[in-house]
């Protein structure tokens, strides 16, 4: 029981085996303690993301402890990459980046998240402009928000057969080649498996911190729902799709093939 | 009631299945008014993170409280909520030191008993 962290919804036997809510009806239990009510005024998609993605990526730059003036590069432009760079800029960083592989999606952030962006073309390139906007130094805070299933090409798949490994670890060592010495990593995106090789050097002689994990998101959702509320931040400027819960099967395909520009499918039943 | 379930690798289906019914005194039924697929998700859809039996899927959504456990004070039917993502189980947490220093979301309480 200790190997486990605590239970989601939906998220297979592992995480409790509790049925998710991508349904007409849900059950949730410990009700005492975790829904939110939402005022009349504000729609479904205004308030949405404080499930998880919102204080997810909030939990990014908190963990972190911004507090005003930092560089903060966040890595990947998906809903959590978005919703961090939204956190960054309400908690006072003085530049935001985002860097992703696909083009779309960094023209989505520009618009959603005002952040400066890069597209990824490789590890070196992105440490190496990340550095020179930052005055040679390197990014404060660095959050990954990819996991362990980045886009990845031929050699890096070739790589973990070799190693034996699940998926790639390249995002999380970009973080650290892009942070500078003694700042912070978070690391948002799902890690399931282990590494080998794991850049622990690098860890000691720069001083980095790091902290990852599932985000506390009752730790945030109060206030994060009245910075809702008094329109401090928008969040349901990420959706691109919205469809019945019946077509829900061609919402998962578009999304995890990013096809027609998917960004962020809302389901409604 | 429609459920989009996870059947295998990159197998999700809408199915027909039983309604929820409240279990416990600390549950409470919601009628789904939005739900999202996440990111996260999808490593469930690519079989990354395998679920051996069909299992309804998500954990960004928002409803309408339709009926509540006897344990649950705070909520009554036709209220408007959202539901955070991880399931903690707040003050009856007993993994007291986990839960202060992490706001309860990695205790492990909630894991291992009452899957369903």
């Amino acid at each position: 029981m200790t190997e486990k962290g605590g239970a989601l919804f939906g998220y297979t036997d592992l995480y409790g085996g509790y049925d998710g809510g991508q349904a007409e009806y849900a059950r949730v239990p410990y009700a005492d303690y975790g829904p939110r009510k939402v005022p009349d005024n504000l729609t479904d998609e205004q308030v949405l993301f404080l499930t998880d993605i919102f204080p997810t990526g909030y939990s990014g730059i908190d963990w972190a402890g911004v507090k005003g003036g930092e560089v903060v590069a966040i890595f990947g432009a998906g809903p959590v990459g978005v919703m961090a760079a939204k956190s960054a800029w309400l908690r006072g960083a003085s530049r935001v980046i985002i860097v992703d592989t696909q083009q779309y999606r960094l023209n989505q952030a520009r618009q959603t998240a005002n952040a400066e962006t890069i597209l990824w073309e490789n590890n070196k390139q992105v440490v190496d402009e990340i550095r020179s906007m930052s005055k040679g130094y390197g990014a404060d805070v660095c959050v990954e928000a990819v996991g362990f299933e980045p886009d990845r090409g031929l050699l890096d798949r070739a790589k973990s057969v070799i190693n034996l490994e699940k998926g790639s670890d390249k995002v999380l060592l970009a973080c650290m080649s892009a942070v500078r010495r003694g700042g912070f990593v978070s690391v948002l995106g799902v890690y399931s498996s282990p590494f080998d090789n794991f850049p622990i050097h690098q860890f000691f002689d720069k001083g980095i911190i790091m902290q990852g994990g599932q985000a506390p998101a009752h730790k945030h959702i109060d206030k994060l729902l009245q910075h809702v509320a008094n329109g401090d931040v928008r969040l349901d400027d990420i959706i691109s799709h919205r469809l019945p819960l019946s077509e829900a099967p061609h919402g998962y395909d578009i999304f995890r093939n990013k096809k027609d520009n998917c960004t962020k499918v809302v389901l409604k039943p | 009631m429609k459920a989009l379930r996870i059947h295998g690798m990159r197998d999700v289906r809408v199915d027909n299945v039983d309604d929820p019914e409240i279990q416990d005194s600390r549950d409470a039924i919601i009628r789904v008014t939005s739900t999202a697929i996440c990111g996260s998700d999808l490593h469930i859809y690519n079989g990354s993170i395998p679920q051996p039996r069909p299992m309804t899927l998500g954990h960004e959504f928002m409803g309408i409280v339709e009926e509540v456990g006897k344990g649950v004070k705070n909520l009554k039917r036709g209220d408007r909520v959202v539901c955070p993502s991880p399931l903690p189980a707040g003050t009856a947490c007993s993994a007291t030191t986990t839960c202060r220093a992490t706001a309860k979301t990695l205790t492990p309480s909630t894991t291992a008993p009452k899957a369903t």
